[in-house]
């Protein structure tokens, strides 16, 4: 899986390579729109992670090119400006998704690898860990060849951990991923406490094993027994 | 009061004092001069009869006539008005009685003048004043009415133009030329002053949103130099509770940078082009169903009656976080095994929930950084967002914590 990543801030850039590329993914990184441009006319990506504000141009003209010369790499806008207009114009402009600066990086990293899996795999679409199946069209979760029963809220905090496996996920990561920005942090710790207390019965219910763990004092771990 | 109106009564009494006091000195001044007239004649009289004694006629007419006195008698000369029946009506007289010597001999004189001509004298004079007067005040009162809208076109195009002025629009005021000094004036003042504001505002505008966007890239990398940090995994305990704390922090500036961010660009009406018809019900659902899960994990009651297909006018962003802050805000600050109750008409929207009685006064409600307990973590944004919305929405709303429940109700 390749990825382009068009960031005009070094070190978001630097960053943001690595941990991609720490998830398996092979990152190319540029800082300049005419360098991307080029590119992406050279070489084809399964994404693109557009900056919209470059200092020689606008990342929304990439998405436009990309969309006119209908190729086919998803696209996942980042800005620092939260205004709708921006998001709904990315949107409108066929860009796959969007996130805000500051963003956490195992959002990043969830949002990255849920676009490539929709562009990739059109109607079977099965995540297997270990005990774990996942369907991801269906929306459902076994154990086990067992269904389980899980809320929205736990769904998504599954397929969350699945996409951040072995990493640390800090609650503030989690519970922005679960709410959005419009929840404040603190509030909602414990409501994560008791929807993985939940999941994790849920599925050790069903004779899974406990993949969930808690870090100490930073927040939990998704990681194969 | 209309400066012209006030300006007219103004004139209008000075006129008509004007008018009075000329009016008056006029009428004296005619007096005079018909006394003098009726003196004249009187002494023209006089001589004549006097003439007629020394001829020794005898005079005795019904105009006037003299009669020898027997013994002298002195009363001093006197005129008085009469009256004279003249075979149809009684006829206005001034009569005038002396006592007089001529030729050694005493003399009663008494002299009649017809008076009617001068009174229609004194009437025509009055007349012609009175008829002047209101004349003049009419001509006065629509000529200074048609003048004055005239010169003070240029004003009221002024006022116009900074009626309609709107900040964000960024368009300068295009003022009507005059060659009034003052209204010159006035228009130069205009012009610097919105300039001014104009710059002012666009600067500050400019500056909040740079400082909004230019703080939450090193945010990023902080945040996501923190992340890679706790996810090395070589972190001694004490270590990683130093790192998340400061990633805790770094969290809560971001998110306090972009409410302060969104405080200031409701403040700025910059949501106003966007405004449209927006369905509550959709949003409210959406906001609930994002809330479902955690209000039944604190064994929350949800009561709600909402009217169906309600619908105001507004920017769907700020209905957005209106009653997403709303809904928040009662799930957050309820009880366990609480009630939160929603009512939705067309008019008005109540939400009520349980919770902690608030401490203090409640006028400072929708305050910013407005926390009941400070130490808490929130952000003590929500609710001053929330007002914010409603005052540029055109809503009103309002708190009160009656019955062991706060409820917070807007009406459109």
């Amino acid at each position: 899986m390749k990825i382009l990543i068009v960031e005009d801030e070094k070190e978001l850039r630097d960053t943001i390579c690595t941990y991609l590329e720490n998830e398996g993914f092979i990152c190319e990184k540029t800082a300049h729109y005419e360098d991307a441009l080029e590119k992406v006319q050279v070489y084809t990506y399964d994404l693109v992670v557009l900056d919209i504000t470059l200092p020689d141009g606008n990342g929304l003209n990439l998405l436009r090119y990309l969309k006119n010369q209908r190729i086919q790499s998803g696209v996942l806008i980042v800005s620092a400006k939260d205004s709708l207009e921006d998001k709904l114009t990315g949107l409108e402009l066929g860009a796959d998704d969007y996130i805000t600066k500051p963003f956490h990086l195992a959002e990043l990293n969830a949002r990255v690898k849920s676009i490539i899996r929709r562009k990739n795999f059109d109607g079977n679409n099965e995540v297997i860990f270990q005990q774990l199946k996942i369907d991801i069209s269906n929306t459902e979760a076994w154990v086990n060849e067992q269904l389980l029963e899980l809320t929205r809220k736990e769904y998504e905090l599954l397929i969350y951990f699945i996409h951040n496996q072995n990493r640390v996920l800090t609650k503030e990561a989690i519970a922005e991923h679960l709410w959005g920005d419009h929840m404040d942090m603190a509030d909602s710790f414990d409501f994560i406490y008791t929807h993985i207390k939940n999941l994790r019965r849920k599925i050790q219910e069903k004779g899974g094993d406990n993949y969930i763990k808690t870090v100490y004092g930073m927040g939990y771990k998704f990681a194969a027994s | 009061m209309k400066l012209l109106t006030k300006t007219t009564i103004y004139h209008l009494l000075l006129s008509m004092a004007f008018f009075c006091i000329g009016g008056m000195i006029s009428y004296q001044l005619i007096f005079m001069w018909i006394d003098q007239d009726v003196n004249e004649y009187f002494d023209f009289k006089e001589s004549k009869i006097r003439e007629r004694i020394l001829q020794g006629e005898e005079v005795m007419s019904e105009r006037y006539r003299a009669i020898p006195l027997d013994k002298p008698l002195l009363i001093p000369d006197k005129i008085i008005d009469t009256t004279m029946f003249n075979g149809t009506w009684h006829a206005p007289y001034k009569k005038k009685t002396m006592v007089r010597v001529v030729n050694g001999q005493l003399y009663h004189i008494t002299i009649f003048k017809y008076f009617d001509e001068q009174n229609d004298e004194i009437e025509a004079v009055i007349g012609t004043v009175y008829y002047l007067a209101v004349g003049f005040l009419i001509i006065f009162v629509v000529f200074n009415y048609f003048l004055s809208r005239r010169i003070w076109l240029p004003f009221n195009h002024t006022l116009q133009e900074i009626k309609n002025f709107k900040i964000r629009e960024n368009r300068p005021l295009v003022l009507q030329p005059t060659n009034i000094y003052e209204f010159q004036e006035l228009n130069r003042l205009v012009l610097d002053m919105t300039g001014q504001i104009q710059r002012d505002y666009n600067n500050l505008k400019e500056f909040t949103e740079n400082a909004s966007h230019e703080i939450q890239t090193p945010l990023a990398i902080i945040k996501v130099k923190l992340e890679m940090l706790l996810s090395t995994g070589e972190l001694s305990t004490e270590q990683s509770k130093l790192v998340q704390s400061a990633y805790t922090s770094t969290s809560r500036l971001s998110q306090l940078g972009k409410a302060l961010a969104l405080i200031t660009r409701i403040e700025n009406h910059e949501f106003e082009d966007h405004v449209k018809e927006v369905n509550l019900n959709q949003i409210l659902e959406s906001h609930l169903d994002n809330f479902e899960e955690i209000i039944r994990l604190k064994g929350i009651t949800l009561e709600t009656d909402l009217d169906l297909d309600v619908s105001v006018q507004m920017a769907p962003l700020l209905a957005d976080i209106l009653f997403s802050n709303l809904i928040k805000n009662a799930v957050k600050h309820n009880l366990n095994q609480g009630i939160i109750s929603l009512h939705l008409s067309p008019y008005s929207f109540t939400i009520c929930n349980t919770g902690k009685p608030p401490k203090g006064s409640t006028d400072l409600f929708f305050e910013r950084f407005r926390k009941d307990n400070q130490a808490s973590n929130s952000l003590g944004l929500g609710l001053a967002i929330v007002k914010k919305i409603c005052d540029v929405s055109g809503f009103e709303i309002h708190y009160a914590y009656e019955n062991d429940l706060h409820t917070i109700t807007i009406r459109f």
